[in-house]
């Protein structure tokens, strides 16, 4: 039997034009590996392997008869749970919407469906997102597969969690302040957060609406191109989106040179205390871009801690209204203990949502009250358009933004998940491009001593994924190189 | 900014959720370090002005009026618990005189 544990979505395409192994085989030898290997990791939730090994069988037979086949006919992909998939229970892990199973696609799995991808599963999150190691799941907590003792991250822990462990070659994840690209970094693999706009939101399950995005993760960043070409444009159900009529597929525009590329690196991301270990491996990336003709200057970009502020209370306020709509009338839940609606509502809500989940509630509620709404929410608004500005005027002298993903290395399970505040500061270099609404790529460029994986940041304007996915392409060819020495 | 178990408990009742009073307690004090730590106000900046706030500047976009798919309603509603006769039942929301 073949490893497919470490092959890509480019070497499958290949592979099955070649007729080395049909899609039913690589589909059949994925969900082995889940039965031997997802009861340790907990990536996912929801297996649907039935209707995976059918459509794996019919994607085969169109190959046999030479037929047109979809941008990624047969790659098996797995989708973050609080993405609605039709008839396909969708739980944003969490009690809330154990038996919830959506009677519609969100957009991007219609599309990444017409490309024919195969379904193979719903993926582990922190609850409704809210979290950076997926150990507040109300089902498993999912382990890395880099080391079991050791958080996934999060939100998107379970997506990462499994492409890293070969158990997909692509997974969505959503991201609010850091969930793909956390996750991806502590996992080893490219997570990328599109531009605010750029992919459409439809059957997303809403934490913060002007800060969610979905995106792509994948084991390199060829396949991130081409599956952001699958899920990007405009979408008539979600009023946010725009065509971005650009002349290249993101695919074909990653070869080429980065020499033109002037990049700039905040020296408030690197700050003393920073990880020695992640400093010097993102410090050494910086080199191998410099030496491919990248030009890279230090700038001051004085947001950090700002932006962790205005996140925290935007997106909790935001959540708080989101998650309103859980109310154990319509769908959901529903307590069995109430004597009037407003005991429905509050023990619904009470026995269903976990404690980071309540958390997140009581701080918007708290930001929202007409006592703080102008001290808090008006002042976090105001925080945001700063924060925007200030990386306008980056942008207008440089091309892209180049950070570590995480000031710290995977912790171990349990380490702080009694410390909700010191959690919170492991989003402290990703929530500034959600509150600007910009594009994020999160890759991996080395290793710890203990083998850990460490992660680099690519942010750019808007709409500017091309840039950042063609100098990511161009780092990761250079790290290879240096690893092959 | 030091938070009240009072408050904590007004909080709550809006946001419809409700603690037991060990849970306040606890809560109280978590929730307490993490209100001082983003209170707003510890930022440096202080030239805070309302009129600053530029919320959305783009002009709304608006579509077509079509039915794009026919609704239905079982499908719908195949989520919803408590049904009857196409209707959800919840518990009275007026009260008797």
């Amino acid at each position: 039997m073949m490893n497919f544990d470490e092959l890509t979505i480019n070497d499958i395409k290949r592979d099955l034009l070649t007729k080395k192994y049909s899609v039913e085989q690589l589909v059949k030898n994925i969900f082995l590996r889940i039965y031997e290997i997802d009861n340790e990791i907990g990536a996912y939730l929801t297996l649907c392997e039935k209707s995976a090994i059918k459509q794996a069988k019919e994607i085969d037979k169109k190959y046999r008869n030479g037929e047109k086949l979809g941008q990624l006919a047969g790659i098996p992909i797995a989708i973050k749970d609080n993405i609605c998939t039709e008839n396909l229970k969708t739980t944003c892990g969490s009690k809330m919407l154990e038996d919830f199973i959506p009677p519609y696609d969100a957009t991007v799995v219609k599309k990444l469906k017409e490309a024919e991808a195969i379904i193979i599963g719903k993926t582990n999150l922190d609850e409704f997102a809210m979290g950076s190691s997926t150990e507040n799941s109300a089902y498993k907590v999912t382990k890395n597969p880099r080391d079991y003792t050791r958080i996934p991250g999060g939100s998107s822990g379970g997506s990462a969690a499994s492409v890293a462990s070969g158990l997909s070659f692509m997974s969505l994840g959503s991201d609010t302040g850091g969930s793909i690209r956390q996750p991806a970094s502590f996992c080893g693999v490219v997570g990328l957060k599109p531009t605010y706009g750029l992919v459409s939101r439809y059957g997303l399950v809403a934490f913060a609406s002007s800060l969610d995005q979905i995106g792509p993760i994948t084991k390199n960043v060829r396949d991130c191109a081409l599956t952001l070409d699958v899920m990007a444009g405009k979408d008539i159900l979600d009023p946010t989106t725009v065509e971005t009529n650009k002349e290249k597929s993101y695919l074909d525009s990653i070869k080429e040179e980065i020499k033109d590329i002037k990049i700039a690196m905040p020296k408030e991301f690197f700050p003393k205390k920073l990880d020695i270990q992640i400093k010097n491996k993102v410090k050494d990336s910086i080199k191998l871009l410099k030496s491919t003709g990248a030009t890279i200057e230090e700038i001051s970009l004085p947001i950090t801690r700002q932006s962790l502020s205005a996140y925290y209370i935007i997106s909790s306020a935001e959540a708080s209204s989101n998650l309103a709509r859980f109310d154990g009338i319509r769908y959901g839940y529903r307590s069995e203990n109430y004597k009037n609606i407003n005991e429905l509502m509050v023990n619904t809500r009470n026995e269903a949502f976990g404690k980071e989940v309540k958390r997140r509630i009581m701080l918007g509620t708290y930001a929202l009250t007409s006592k703080h709404y102008n001290s808090w929410y008006n002042k976090a608004q105001h925080l945001r358009n700063k924060i925007k500005k200030q990386f306008e005027c980056v942008f207008q002298n440089y091309d892209l933004i180049i950070s570590p993903t995480s000031p710290i290395l995977p912790f171990s399970i349990g380490e702080k998940i009694f410390d909700p505040l010191d959690m919170y500061l492991s989003d402290l270099y990703t929530v500034s491009a959600n509150l600007a609404g910009l594009p994020a790529l999160s890759m991996p460029c080395g290793f710890s001593n203990s083998n850990l994986p460490i992660g680099i940041q690519i942010i750019g304007p808007r709409f500017s994924e091309s840039k950042i996915l063609r100098t990511a392409y161009a780092l990761e060819q250079e790290l290879a190189i240096k690893q092959s020495r | 900014m030091k938070i009240s178990e009072e408050e904590v408990k007004h909080i709550a009742q809006l946001a419809k959720l409700s603690f037991t009073e060990k849970e306040i307690i606890e809560f109280t004090k978590k929730f307490g370090h993490i209100v001082q730590f983003f209170n707003p106000a510890n930022e440096s900046e202080t030239e805070y002005e309302l009129m600053d706030i530029e919320m959305v500047k783009e002009k709304n976009e608006y579509r077509k009026d079509i039915v794009l798919s026919e609704n239905n309603q079982e499908k719908l509603f195949r989520n919803t618990k408590n049904m009857e006769n196409g209707l959800i039942k919840i518990p009275k929301i007026i009260e008797d005189e």
